[in-house]
């Protein structure tokens, strides 16, 4: 577990150790793919690097950067949706004829083997979550975060994140009967 | 069904119980120390980005001003050569006389 404390990283170097495993795994459960979720942890880290003197302390140095991560997540995401729906026009004048965005099933790397088909079938199911409730489930689930926790990084109050983390649940319970 | 349905939703969501942290690929460090020393390369001073949007504001606004300017006085311009006409022929043109001169 990463020090909480800003000055006892002595280089970018050592906060990047720290928290590269939180803010990987947390770009990963959101875009679902291994190349892009390294190519947000960098954007995250740059963000981080190019910030970190306007850091005043307010919130934990943990939390602030879970809301990086989060946030260039649900960017990404965005951007994705954006280029899909605009995919055949760009596809028209860029003269690129491959498909906008690959949509396979995810297998998370940290999931046990025999739960790995069930898990791609929970991430389909994250997916379609709206951003907040997406967000307290992740948080909450994948990350093991605790209810307090998750509240500063949403800067909600801890009944509010109860609700969104029951109404997430309740969505996927939803969405996973309708499957059968 | 009802119960076997929401049961197998159960066992679904906690397919991810237990579910271990997923480690970057090992040279992401080396990849993200190069991008930063490219975009250092590159910066442009915090100033100056502050200076940039107005800057480009201004910019837009003369180009629109100076293509609006152009538009008037052209339009402009254009009528006053069709309502160029000698005296002589605005009369012979009121009174339908011939203007040619012999």
């Amino acid at each position: 577990m990463p020090e909480e404390n800003l000055h006892t990283y002595q280089s970018f170097e050592e906060l990047y150790h720290a928290y590269k495993s939180i803010v990987y795994n947390t770009c990963l459960s959101y875009v679902q793919q291994p190349e892009d979720a390294e190519e947000i942890t960098q954007n995250v880290f740059i963000e981080v690097n190019n910030s970190l003197h306007r850091f005043r302390g307010e919130s934990l140095l943990k939390t602030w950067i879970y809301r990086i991560a989060i946030n260039k997540s649900l960017d990404h995401l965005k951007y994705r949706s954006r280029k899909k729906r605009f995919g055949i026009f760009s596809d028209i004048f860029s003269g690129n004829n491959s498909p906008a965005e690959a949509t396979a099933d995810f297998h998370h790397p940290g999931v046990a083997l025999e739960n790995k088909e069930k898990s791609a079938i929970l991430f389909k199911a994250i997916n379609q979550l709206p951003e907040n409730q997406k967000t307290a489930f992740i948080l909450s689930k994948i990350e093991g975060l605790g209810n307090i926790e998750i509240s500063e990084v949403l800067k909600k109050n801890v009944g509010a994140v109860e609700s969104l983390l029951s109404r997430a649940g309740d969505n996927l319970r939803k969405q996973l009967s309708s499957l059968k | 069904m009802e119960n076997k349905q929401s049961y197998n939703a159960e066992e679904i969501i906690s397919s991810i119980n237990g579910i271990e942290r997923a480690e970057p690929d090992y040279f992401l460090l080396t990849r993200l120390k190069q991008r930063i020393k490219n975009n250092e390369r590159i910066s442009i001073p915090p100033g100056f980005k502050k200076i940039l949007v107005p800057l480009y504001a201004c910019l837009v606004f003369f180009i629109i001003m100076n293509m609006l300017s152009y538009l008037h006085f052209n339009n402009s311009k254009a009528q006053t050569v069709q309502s160029k006409q000698s005296p002589e022929d605005a009369f012979a043109g009121e009174y339908n006389l011939d203007t040619t001169v012999y």
